[in-house]
């Protein structure tokens, strides 16, 4: 088994799409003109940054149709974030009426819960529900590009807390659904209340039967 | 009035900007070519290496010892995110990449590694991403860690099912016979996800 990893690996590696002998060499023109901008006037953020609040807050009651919730480390936690440094560009996005919940501090080896059976009319139940690519993932915060509001306000982009589904340390998404949120780009539909993106189903992988369900559950 | 020929003085680095400059002509081939893996051009590959040094610049303090090169992929991961975000702009961003990938599949001379490449195009990103970072970057299962922002136990266990979704992959493609690291499929009943 190992062996063929090994092998599926290197036939990957002998498959690399690019000319590694056409990478350019260190451009000193760049180099000198990234030296001389100010590194503490530069903006460490994007104009679509995902608001933060500094506030501990402990909401477990956040995990919506969940039961049997057993948390073992519910910490109250600092809910501040870097800015992400890497965005320099992006075109003017407006964004939904929705402020993420401050994250929890769940411990994610801390937790257990089952969910109760989910079926579409549980949206009902939500305050807003949508089809939206994952355009950032920010410890435990997720920010979405919205195609589609089936429920909630109109915005371009919405920031959700989304921790029990993010993978920190394994996830403790293992446990409680089948999704991950794991990669920029993956098309999800989702639902949720109080800044939360919901759980148990309540998000889920992106299918056109899924959301034509959705979209009729919520358009009666 | 004459024409007067500008003078530059160009300062001498202080020490960020030495460390910086160490850290750039370390590494910018392999952030380029990382960035290059997954651009649809090298004009786009330009601009993102460039938004990524930019980043890292301003970032240097952050930069964490004996990992600066993960942690320049992490940061061109995120400059990465930025340049296809849009819905439009990704549509056809991965159309291009899907075209090129196509491309590129055609210009590599090994059937073998042509069946692979064709059949990782058919993996979710992040599967893509993983097994791109081990096969292309050549990363280890801590390196990929610090570019992902997650465990290295979380690293094994998506690599594992990465490995086995590719496998499938390349056998469901077929290759006249000549299998590439084929795990075995999985027991009925078991899932990976």
């Amino acid at each position: 088994m190992i062996e063929r990893d090994q092998e599926l690996i290197a036939a990957l590696t002998a498959a690399d799409p690019i000319d590694l002998d056409a990478v350019p060499a260190p451009d000193r023109a760049l180099l000198e003109e990234i030296m001389m901008t100010d590194p503490a006037n530069s903006p460490r953020s994007t104009p679509v940054e995902t608001p933060r609040r500094r506030t501990p807050v402990v909401a477990a009651a956040a995990l919506m149709l969940v039961t049997g919730v057993g948390v073992g480390a519910l910490a109250l936690n600092d809910g501040s974030k870097a800015a992400d440094p890497a965005a320099t560009t992006a075109r003017a996005l407006t964004r939904a009426p929705i402020d993420p919940a401050p994250r929890t501090g769940l411990d994610p080896g801390g937790i257990s819960t089952s969910c109760m059976v989910w079926d579409v009319t549980s949206l009902d139940l939500t305050a807003y529900a949508f089809d939206g690519t994952v355009t950032e993932i920010d410890n435990g915060w997720v920010t979405f590009e919205v195609g589609e509001w089936f429920k909630g306000p109109s915005g371009d982009l919405v920031t959700l807390n989304a921790e029990a589904l993010t993978a920190r340390d394994g996830g403790i998404a293992t446990s409680v659904d089948e999704l991950l949120i794991t990669d920029v780009g993956q098309r999800l539909l989702v639902s949720g209340s109080d800044g939360f993106a919901g759980v148990c189903n309540q998000t889920q992988a992106y299918t056109a039967a899924e959301a034509d369900a959705w979209r009729a559950q919520l358009s009666t | 009035m004459p024409e007067t020929a500008e003078t530059h003085v160009i300062a001498p680095p202080d020490s960020r900007g030495r460390s910086f400059e160490a850290v750039y002509n370390a590494h910018y081939a392999k952030v380029w070519a990382y960035v290059r893996r997954r651009c649809a051009s090298a004009a786009d590959a330009d601009d993102v290496s460039a938004q990524t040094w930019l980043a890292i610049w301003r970032r240097l303090d952050d930069l964490p010892e004996g990992r600066e090169l993960p942690w320049c992929y992490g940061t061109a991961r995120r400059c990465l995110a930025n340049h296809r975000r849009g819905e439009a702009r990704r549509v056809r961003l991965v159309a291009l990449v899907a075209r090129e990938r196509v491309d590129d599949a055609e210009r590599v001379p090994d059937v073998r590694s042509r069946l692979v490449l064709q059949a990782l195009s058919t993996l979710r990103d992040g599967d893509q991403e993983l097994l791109g970072l081990t096969a292309w970057e050549g990363l280890g299962v801590g390196d990929v860690a610090v570019v992902l922002g997650v465990s290295p136990s979380t690293v094994s266990v998506r690599l594992h099912r990465a490995k086995r979704r590719l496998a499938r992959a390349v056998q469901e493609l077929g290759d006249g016979g000549h299998t590439v690291g084929t795990a075995p499929e999985a027991k009925p009943g078991t899932s990976d996800q």
